[in-house]
């Protein structure tokens, strides 16, 4: 396929080789609880890699980080309700979530743009009062507590592996994050993800050509929703609890900004937002109450003046960098 | 069973009604042209019967099976695509690119090969095939060009392209030779009679300009107001009295 | 249900579908005007509840008075979004609309900065007591608002209908090319959109100052609930979505009142659903959005 593979320069590997180093070193660099943010920092970049391949066709939602709240919460009622071991939870959950994906894709394909967006915010909000209201199984407004710890095995068995252990669960998500993002790149640079594009280019055209718009749609948002359900099941092991309030509309501005500050339009603008917001969010801790005024701000700035998001400075940058490459030669 | 007809049809939008009981019959390898002055109606005819509208009664029959109210993708699939008359392509995509993009129907377009891409003989088939298109409509030179980035006139040609990657076997041209100057014009006729002459394809076209009409039809027919008016080869038209009469001046028709 | 609590729900579903159109209509005229979606509509709802914390709880003004100031201060809000962020945004409606749940933000952070979070301003009540209708006993507090609603909804339907800058207005919405080649200027009339839009957001609050818990974080449930109903009765539609603000306040109430608000919620989520399914444009609106 023509555009699945693009020639990546040498200073791309370089990149990547420092970040392997990085992520695998950091339980030894970093404490315990920052090593649990770094965890999370992954489950984010999960759920904003899933989210870019729904803006692919230019559908943008705002029911996304429910659908994380549906993948936790069929992980924490499977494991805690009905004692289902993680290796079957997981796969489990994550097609749940497929499943209330197709339930909202099918009246949400009926609309397109910011209908579909506020249409979208309005069947999240739906799923969010059903959890509320329904004690059992999901806990009402106190959730689901006590999910059972992720473990391969029994202590005493030598393959025994407690995912309690930070830095045990932080190698487990991140292997997880890694095969997601290798699934999604594959997804994105194949020929159904060109045909995403396509549609999102000339939809009409799309038709023209035998591909059926609406069904596409359906199935990037429900494909978008099972990494979403990933997302949350990590999210159910690695915290233990699930409390509604979690899910609540500010996340998804959240997720909004940092899809928005990366860009979208290469695969790996959300990755880039969520690492620069991520750590603006740590390092505005001092901030306190007044965190969320700077990212009301970032928000408004990036859609206002910047709206392809920082990925849209890469061309400046490696033109920078290959500029600086080529004077060490010279010199 | 014929090829493709249409039956009785009718098209009103609220209270105006653009298409009134219309007939029509293409054989199999003609090249058809619908014609009629300006309001006549062949726009709304060209979209319900290339399934961009549902007719308001009556069928669109393709060998023997109703496509009227399908779904324009279940159309094409079944061997009937469209052109547009605007520039129909998909701007960051090379040509060779947007080429393979409408070998969808031809592809292996399930998540799995896209995950794991284990039918890779597919994609090099859909490869030697967007080339040979490309080849056979003169694109060569334009082919590693980003598509907006192409003149009008080989954007048109473009959509041609892209529909034959299809696979079809009846082609509809909308007025594919509207705003070009008489050079792309030649081309793109040329481009139509070989696509019937060398690949078999049937051809059904819309078109205002008349010159071309006549010389690249087969058969004509006329409509005005709505309704068919005459129907016949082109020496018959261009002499028919009504048809003289309904457009405004002689001057058009005449070559 | 007995005829008792039938009456006080009737009165109650009044209010609140009162309150939900007095939100509501300026979201669909914004909209309707230059596609101006505003995230952070909860927002100016609350600062008009503010402007009645400070003018009325704390500087002892009267309460008519605090209401009636209301409208230009927060309308004045609305003209600074406008200038500040649909503008510069104008033609993409996600931008505008994401970029507002910014300034929604920053809102909640500076008022909750300002005058406390955590404990919720409490107004006085300045109208008190209750009236007895049939009955049931609803509180003045609350009747007020239909009134309330009526009088300024209807000088809403005069001023586009009579007033010249109303008509300019409803030309607009209606075809933008053409009110430009009449003379109208386009950023006039956004501006007074979004004037107005503020303006009727910010006397709602005000009105509901004395009856809910006044926080930076009350406008949330009134700006999903007025999404709803201009997507209900149609996205650029002022009567869709006065009818809409009725349809889904009576709704809202009666299911309260016979199960939950949870419940009531859901359903009015649904209902809109089942609108947008059967007729996505909304029930009185053209407008595919």
């Amino acid at each position: 396929m023509l555009k699945s593979s693009p020639k990546f320069p040498i200073q791309f590997w370089l990149l990547i080789g420092a970040i392997v180093v990085f992520m695998c070193a950091a339980p030894q660099i970093v404490s315990a609880y920052r090593l649990e943010l770094l965890t999370i920092f992954l489950i984010n970049v999960i759920l904003a890699q899933s989210y870019r391949l729904m803006t692919t066709t230019g559908d943008w939602t705002l029911c996304h980080y429910i659908l994380m709240g549906v993948g936790a919460y069929a992980t924490g009622i499977l494991a805690k309700k009905f004692g289902v071991p993680f290796y079957m939870a997981m796969p489990l959950a994550a097609m749940i979530t497929v499943g209330v994906s197709l339930l909202l894709a099918v009246p949400l394909s009926r609309t397109i743009g910011f209908a579909f967006f506020i249409a979208s915010f309005a069947l999240g909000e739906f799923v969010r009062h059903v959890w509320l209201k329904f004690h059992n199984p999901f806990g009402g407004a106190r959730g689901i507590n006590g999910i059972p710890k992720l473990e391969i095995g029994q202590s005493g068995d030598w393959y025994f592996i407690d995912f309690w252990d930070s830095t045990n669960f932080y190698f487990f998500t991140l292997i997880f994050t890694v095969l997601v993002l290798v699934l999604l790149y594959r997804i994105d640079s194949s020929r159904i993800g060109n045909s995403w594009k396509a549609i999102y280019a000339d939809s009409e055209l799309c038709e023209s050509i035998g591909i059926n718009v609406t069904r596409a749609r359906i199935m990037v948002f429900c494909v978008a929703g099972f990494f979403a359900g990933i997302a949350g099941s990590l999210l159910a092991y690695l915290i233990g609890s699930i409390d509604p309030h979690n899910f609540e509309m500010v996340e998804m501005v959240y997720l909004i900004i940092w899809v928005v500050v990366g860009g979208v339009k290469t695969f790996w603008g959300p990755l880039i937002g969520v690492v620069s917001m991520s750590l603006v969010f740590e390092l505005a801790r001092p901030l306190e109450e007044w965190r969320p005024l700077l990212f009301g701000l970032i928000l408004i700035v990036f859609l206002v003046y910047l709206p392809g998001g920082l990925e849209t400075l890469i061309p400046r940058l490696k033109s920078f960098f290959s500029g600086f490459f080529a004077k060490k030669e010279v010199s | 069973m014929s090829f493709f007809s249409v039956k009785k049809l009718s098209k009103s939008f609220g209270g105006l009604q653009a298409n009134h009981m219309i007939d029509l019959e293409v054989e199999e390898g003609e090249i058809r042209g619908v014609i009629g002055p300006n309001g006549a109606g062949k726009t709304t005819f060209f979209n319900v019967v290339s399934g961009f509208y549902a007719p308001s009664s009556g069928t669109v029959e393709f060998k023997g099976k109703v496509i009227s109210g399908l779904h324009s993708s279940k159309i094409a699939r079944l061997g009937v695509v469209r052109t547009f008359q605007r520039a129909a392509l998909f701007p960051d995509f090379t040509v060779l690119e947007n080429i393979v993009i409408a070998r969808h129907l031809n592809a292996d377009v399930s998540l799995l090969n896209a995950i794991f891409r284990h039918n890779n003989a597919a994609e090099a088939g859909n490869l030697e095939r967007a080339k040979e298109i490309i080849d056979f409509l003169g694109l060569e030179h334009e082919q590693d060009n980003l598509a907006a980035n192409l003149s009008h006139g080989h954007q048109r040609v473009l959509g041609v392209a892209m529909a034959l990657a299809t696979e079809p076997e009846l082609l509809m041209l909308d007025e594919p030779v509207a705003g070009m100057n008489s050079g792309e014009k030649a081309v793109m006729v040329d481009h139509v009679k070989k696509i019937r002459d060398d690949w078999g394809i049937t051809i059904l076209l819309v078109e205002h300009d008349m010159k071309t009409v006549m010389n690249l039809c087969d058969k004509i027919t006329v409509l005005d107001f709505g309704e068919k008016l005459a129907e016949g080869l082109p020496e018959e038209i261009i002499h028919n009295k009504k048809v003289i009469e309904a457009y405004l001046g002689a001057d058009e028709i005449v070559a | 249900m007995e005829f008792e609590t039938l009456i006080q729900s009737f009165a109650n579903a009044l209010v609140l579908g009162s309150i939900y159109a007095m939100v509501a209509v300026g979201l669909a005229l914004a909209f309707g005007v230059m596609q101006m979606a505003n995230f952070a509509h909860g927002e100016l709802f609350m600062a008009g509840a503010y402007v009645v914390y400070v003018l009325y709880s704390l500087a002892g003004l009267p309460f008519f008075i605090a209401v009636i100031a209301a409208f230009p201060i927060v309308a004045m809000l609305g003209v600074l979004f406008e200038r500040a962020i649909f503008r510069p945004t104008r033609g993409n409606v996600l931008a505008g609309f994401m970029a507002t749940a910014g300034a929604g933000f920053i809102m909640q952070v500076l008022v909750g900065q300002q005058w406390g979070v955590g404990l919720m301003r409490s107004v006085p009540v300045p109208y008190k007591g209750s009236a007895e209708i049939l009955g049931a006993a609803i509180s003045w507090q609350r009747l007020a608002i239909i009134p309330a609603t009526f009088i300024m909804v209807g000088g809403l339907w005069f001023f586009l209908k009579k007033i010249k800058a109303g008509k300019a207005l409803r030309a607009c919405a209606q075809d933008t090319e053409a009110a430009v080649l009449q003379g109208i200027s386009i950023n006039k009339m956004t501006m007074l959109a979004m004037f107005l839009s503020g303006g009727f957001a910010g006397v709602g609050g005000a009105l509901m100052a004395p009856i809910i818990p006044v926080t930076p974080y009350m406008g949330h449930v009134y700006a999903v609930t007025a999404f709803i109903v201009v997507i209900v009765g149609g996205m650029a539609s002022i009567e869709g979505a006065v009818l809409a603000a009725f349809i889904l306040g009576f709704i809202h109430t009666f299911v309260s009142t016979l199960y939950d608000s949870v419940t009531a919620t859901m359903v009015g989520v649904l209902f809109m659903a089942v609108v947008l399914i059967v007729k996505p444009t909304g029930l009185l609106g053209n407008v595919k959005v």
